[in-house]
C-alpha cells in the first residue's frame, strides 16, 4: 500500500501543477479546451489524493508496520474504530488529510461556484492548487505518511492514550478542514481580483463557502471543548492554549465578514475591508499551521508537533505577500459605490461588531506571540495564560454581545434616537430587570451579572424582532406560526442569524456559569468515606482495575448524593500506557437537570449544572484523590451546537426554486434579435 | 495490485483530462453571455428579495415611512435597470408564482408613477 500512496501522491502533485498552470495559461490564450481540462485535472487531484488517504486507512486496517507512521501510531492492541483516528493523529497522516479535504472542498467549491464567476475561475483554480501543490510537496519530501520503517518489528506503538476519545472522531477532521478551508473565500475573492472581477461577482461564492467553513470551524471549536473537558482532567474546556487560540483566530476574522459581507450585498458597501478581512483570515489560517507543525510556541497539543513549522512560516509569509499584493493592486477599484449615511444604522453596527472582533483577534495574536518576543528581548519566555486573556478579551466579548443585541434592531441607512430608544425600551428594560433580579437574589459577581443582562437583551431583541415580523404576517392573514415561518423563509440568512445569536446565548451561559460559579476540590478519599461539596455529597466506594494489552485500567466507584437521595453512581477512570509511559483520565459527569422531562434522557434535560469527577490519583493505601468539581450551566455550552448548527443551516439554505419558465423573448416578440446559443461548462 | 490500482488512477486521471480537448466546444461569447445572464437574473433576485425585507420592516414599524419610501425607489429604479438589460439579452426568466408586487409590469408601472412623483430623486442609471 506504500507504494499505491506514494504513486497516487506524486500523481496528484503532476495533477495539481497541470491544473494550476493550464487554467493560467488556458485563460491568457483564451482556451477554453485548456481551461476546461485543467479544470478536470483539479478533480482528479482530488480523487488521487483520496485513494492515498484510502491506501494509508487500508495500511492501518491491515497492520502494515512496515510503514514507519503506521508502526508509530497503531499496535494490533487498539480497537479497529481508532484506525480512523490514528490516520490523523501524527503530523505526517494529519498533513495527508487536510491536503485530501482542502482538495475535495476546493473540488466542491469549484463545482458550485456560480457561472458569473467563469471569468475568475482558472486564476481561482490557480490559487487553490497553488495551496494545495505546497501541501503535497510537503507530503512528498519532508513529511512522506508512506516512509518505510527502519525495521518491521511486528508491531507498532500505539495512538495517543490522549486521542482514544469519541470526540476524535469529528473534532481533529472537522478543524483541520476548517482551519485550511478558510483558503477557500480567501481564493474566490483573490481569483477574482486577478480576474479583474472587482465588484460584486465573488460576493455570494465567497459569503457562502465562509458560512459552511466558519460552521465547520464552530463545531470543530465547540466538539474539542468537549474533549477538553472530559479527558484532559482540569474540569475546564478553554484555556487559551496556543493551539486553542491560532483555531480561534481565523472563526473570529470569519465572523466578522460574515456580518460585514452583508452591508456588501445589501449596501454596497465595505468591499475593500472585506478583502481585507478575507485576507487576514487567510494569513491566520497559515499561522495556525506553522504553530500546529513544529511552531516555536508551546501547547499541550504536541502529538501534532514537527520540525517543518520553518516551511510553513515560509509559506505564511509568502501568502501574506501575495494577499497584500493582490490588496494593493485592485485598491483603487474597491471603494464604495456610497458613504456611511449615518452611525445610528445598522451598517455602523456591523462596523463597530467588525472592530471589536479584530480588538479580540489582535489581542488573541499578541498572546500566542508574547512568549517569543519576551524571549528575544528577555531571554527569558514569559508566558501568556487564561487569566490574562480572559481580563483583556472579556470586556470585548461582553461589548459584542450587547452589540449584539443593539444592532439587528437598528435600520439600514440611518435612523432617528427616538426611533432608537423606542424599539430599545423593551429589550433594556428586560435586561436591567434581569441585573436587578440576580443583584436582589444575593448575586455578586458584577461581571456575571452584567453578562447575564447582556444576554437577556440579545434574547429580548431577537424576540422582539421576530414578534413584529410575525405579527406583520398576521396582518396578511397568517396565523402565529406560519406567519412566523413565513417571515423567517422569507429572509433566511437573516432569521438563520439570529438562530445562531441564540445559540451564542446558550453558549453564554455557560461561559458565565462554569467561569464565575463554579466550585472544585481536591481530596483523597478511603473507602467509605465521603466529601461535601455544595449541595452534593460524593462517596468513594471501592476502586476496579483491569490490565490489558496495551494499558493498566482503573476506575473509582463512587455514588452522588444530593440531600438523601442518591442521584448517581458514576466511575472515573485513569488508565496508564506503558509503552507511552503517559497515563490518560475519563472524567465522568453527571448533569443535574433543571427541569425533568419526561420521556427523554436525564442528559437532555436542560442541565442546571454539572457534578464531574475525575480521579487524579490511586494511592497505594486504597485511597483514591478526586478532582470534584461542580460547573454550573456547563450542559449549555453543549447545547449550544446544535442551536447553531440549525442556524447555519437556515442561513445556507437556498431560497425556494420557483418553477420557471424560460421564455427566450425572440418567441415573444419576434423583432428581438436571437441570443447566441449557451453551452453549460 | 497497488501498482496496479494506481496506474489504473493515472489513466483515468488522463483520459478525463484529455476529454475536452477531444470534443468540440469552444464557444466563449456563449459562455460569458450565459455568465452575463446569471450574474443579472441574481441582481435581480437579490433586489426582490431586498424589496421584501424591506416591505417587513415597513410592515413591523422597524423603519420610518420617510425612508421607506426613499429606499423603496431606489431599489425598484435598480430592478427596473436589471430587467431591461435582462431583455436586451432577449430572455425572460420570471418566477411563474411571483407575488403580485413584483411582477415585472407591475414594478415598471410603480416606478413610473413614482417618477412622476418624485422627478428629483431619479438615480443616474435610471433612463
Amino acid at each position: 500500500m506504500a507504494d499505491l500512496g506514494t504513486m497516487t501522491l506524486m500523481l496528484a502533485l503532476a495533477l495539481a501543477v497541470y491544473a494550476g498552470v493550464g487554467s493560467v495559461v488556458g485563460a491568457k490564450l483564451g482556451s477554453g479546451d485548456l481551461v476546461m481540462s485543467s479544470r478536470r485535472s483539479a478533480y482528479m487531484a482530488g480523487l488521487a489524493l483520496a485513494v492515498a488517504v484510502g491506501a494509508l486507512v487500508y495500511a492501518f486496517v491491515t497492520h502494515d508496520f512496515s510503514i514507519e507512521y503506521v508502526r508509530g501510531h497503531s499496535d494490533r492492541a487498539q480497537s479497529q474504530a481508532f484506525t480512523w483516528v490514528a490516520m490523523y493523529a501524527g503530523n505526517e497522516g494529519s498533513l495527508l488529510y487536510i491536503t485530501a479535504i482542502f482538495t475535495i472542498m476546493s473540488m466542491v467549491a469549484i463545482y458550485v461556484s456560480p457561472r458569473r464567476l467563469e471569468p475568475s475561475r482558472p486564476y481561482i483554480i490557480a490559487v487553490l492548487m497553488g495551496i494545495n501543490i505546497f501541501f503535497i510537496a510537503v507530503l512528498l519530501t519532508l513529511a512522506d505518511p508512506f516512509a518505510p520503517a527502519a525495521f518491521d518489528a511486528g508491531r507498532g506503538i500505539g495512538v495517543n492514550p490522549l486521542l482514544r476519545h469519541p470526540g476524535m472522531f469529528i473534532h481533529p477532521p472537522l478543524q483541520m478542514a476548517g482551519l485550511v478551508g478558510v483558503a477557500i473565500p480567501f481564493a474566490f475573492v483573490a481569483g477574482a481580483m486577478i480576474a479583474g472581477q472587482t465588484r460584486d461577482q465573488w460576493l455570494d461564492a465567497a459569503r457562502v463557502s465562509a458560512i459552511a467553513v466558519w460552521a465547520v470551524l464552530s463545531a470543530g471549536v465547540l466538539i474539542g471543548a468537549w474533549w477538553a473537558y472530559t479527558i484532559l482532567g482540569w474540569g475546564g474546556y478553554w484555556s487559551w492554549d496556543p493551539i486553542e487560540n491560532v483555531a480561534i483566530m481565523p472563526w473570529l476574522v470569519l465572523t466578522a465578514f460574515i456580518h460585514s459581507v452583508m452591508v456588501q450585498k445589501r449596501r454596497g458597501m465595505f468591499r475593500m475591508w472585506n478583502v481585507a478581512l478575507l485576507s487576514m483570515m487567510f494569513v491566520l489560517g497559515q499561522f495556525g499551521l506553522f504553530i500546529n507543525r513544529g511552531g516555536p510556541v508551546v501547547s499541550v497539543h504536541s502529538f501534532g508537533a514537527s520540525t517543518i513549522g520553518s516551511v510553513f512560516l515560509g509559506f505564511m509569509l509568502f501568502s501574506a505577500v501575495f494577499a497584500l499584493v493582490i490588496f494593493l493592486w485592485r485598491y483603487p477599484a474597491l471603494k464604495s459605490d456610497r458613504p456611511l449615511e449615518s452611525f445610528l444604522s445598522r451598517e455602523a453596527a456591523f462596523l463597530v461588531n467588525n472592530f471589536l472582533f479584530l480588538g479580540v483577534t489582535f489581542v488573541t495574536f499578541w498572546g500566542v506571540l508574547f512568549p517569543l518576543f519576551s524571549e528575544v528581548a528577555n531571554n527569558e519566555t514569559v508566558t501568556v495564560s487564561a487569566p490574562w486573556f480572559n481580563r483583556i478579551n472579556g470586556p470585548i466579548l461582553l461589548a459584542i454581545v450587547i452589540l449584539m443585541g443593539i444592532g439587528p434592531l437598528l435600520p439600514w441607512r440611518r435612523t432617528t434616537m427616538t426611533s432608537v430608544q423606542r424599539w430599545l425600551t423593551i429589550p433594556i428594560g428586560i435586561s436591567v430587570v434581569t441585573v436587578a433580579l440576580l443583584w436582589i437574589s444575593g448575586v455578586r459577581e458584577l461581571w456575571a451579572v452584567i453578562g447575564f443582562g447582556a444576554l437577556s437583551l440579545v434574547m429580548s431583541a431577537v424576540l422582539e424582532e421576530w414578534y413584529r415580523g410575525t405579527m406583520a404576517q398576521r396582518r396578511s392573514g397568517h396565523n402565529f406560526a406560519s406567519g412566523w415561518w413565513r417571515m423567517v423563509s422569507g429572509n433566511r440568512p437573516r432569521h438563520g442569524g439570529y438562530i445562531v445569536h441564540i445559540a451564542i446565548i446558550a453558549l453564554g451561559i455557560g461561559v458565565i456559569g462554569t467561569n464565575f460559579f463554579n466550585q472544585r476540590a481536591d481530596v483523597a478519599l478511603a473507602p467509605g468515606e465521603s466529601f461535601t461539596l455544595d449541595e452534593y455529597r460524593v462517596e468513594y466506594v471501592n476502586t476496579e482495575n483491569e490490565q490489558r494489552e496495551d494499558r493498566i485500567l482503573e476506575w473509582a466507584k463512587v455514588n452522588v448524593f444530593k440531600g438523601e437521595e442518591q442521584i448517581a453512581e458514576l466511575a472515573p477512570s485513569r488508565a496508564f500506557y506503558p509503552v507511552f509511559s503517559q497515563a490518560s483520565v475519563r472524567a465522568a459527569v453527571h448533569n443535574v437537570p433543571l427541569v425533568n422531562i419526561p420521556g427523554i434522557p436525564e442528559y437532555l434535560n436542560p442541565g442546571l449544572e454539572d457534578v464531574y469527577i475525575v480521579p487524579s490519583e490511586f494511592l497505594e493505601d486504597g485511597r483514591v484523590v478526586l478532582r470534584i468539581s461542580v460547573n454550573p450551566a456547563a450542559w449549555w455550552l453543549w447545547f449550544s451546537g446544535p442551536i447553531f448548527i440549525i442556524g447555519t443551516v437556515i442561513a445556507l439554505w437556498p431560497a425556494p426554486i420557483l418553477e420557471r419558465r424560460t421564455v427566450p423573448a425572440h418567441r415573444r416578440n419576434p423583432s428581438t434579435p436571437q441570443p447566441a446559443k449557451s453551452v453549460g461548462v | 495490485m497497488p501498482i496496479t490500482l494506481g496506474a489504473l488512477v493515472a489513466i483515468i486521471s488522463l483520459v478525463v483530462i484529455a476529454l475536452p480537448f477531444l470534443r468540440r466546444s469552444g464557444e466563449a461569447v456563449s459562455i460569458w453571455q450565459s455568465g452575463e445572464l446569471e450574474r443579472l437574473t441574481k441582481l435581480r433576485s437579490d433586489l426582490y428579495d431586498q424589496i421584501g425585507e424591506l416591505q417587513t420592516d415597513h410592515a413591523a414599524n422597524t423603519i420610518s415611512d420617510d425612508d421607506f419610501r426613499h429606499q423603496l425607489l431606489e431599489l425598484r429604479v435598480g430592478a427596473a435597470e436589471t430587467i431591461r438589460l435582462l431583455d436586451q439579452l432577449g430572455y425572460e426568466d420570471e418566477p411563474q408564482d411571483a407575488p403580485a408586487f413584483l411582477t415585472r409590469e407591475s414594478l415598471e408601472d410603480e416606478i413610473a408613477a413614482l417618477r412622476r412623483a418624485t422627478p428629483r430623486q431619479r438615480s443616474g442609471t435610471d433612463e
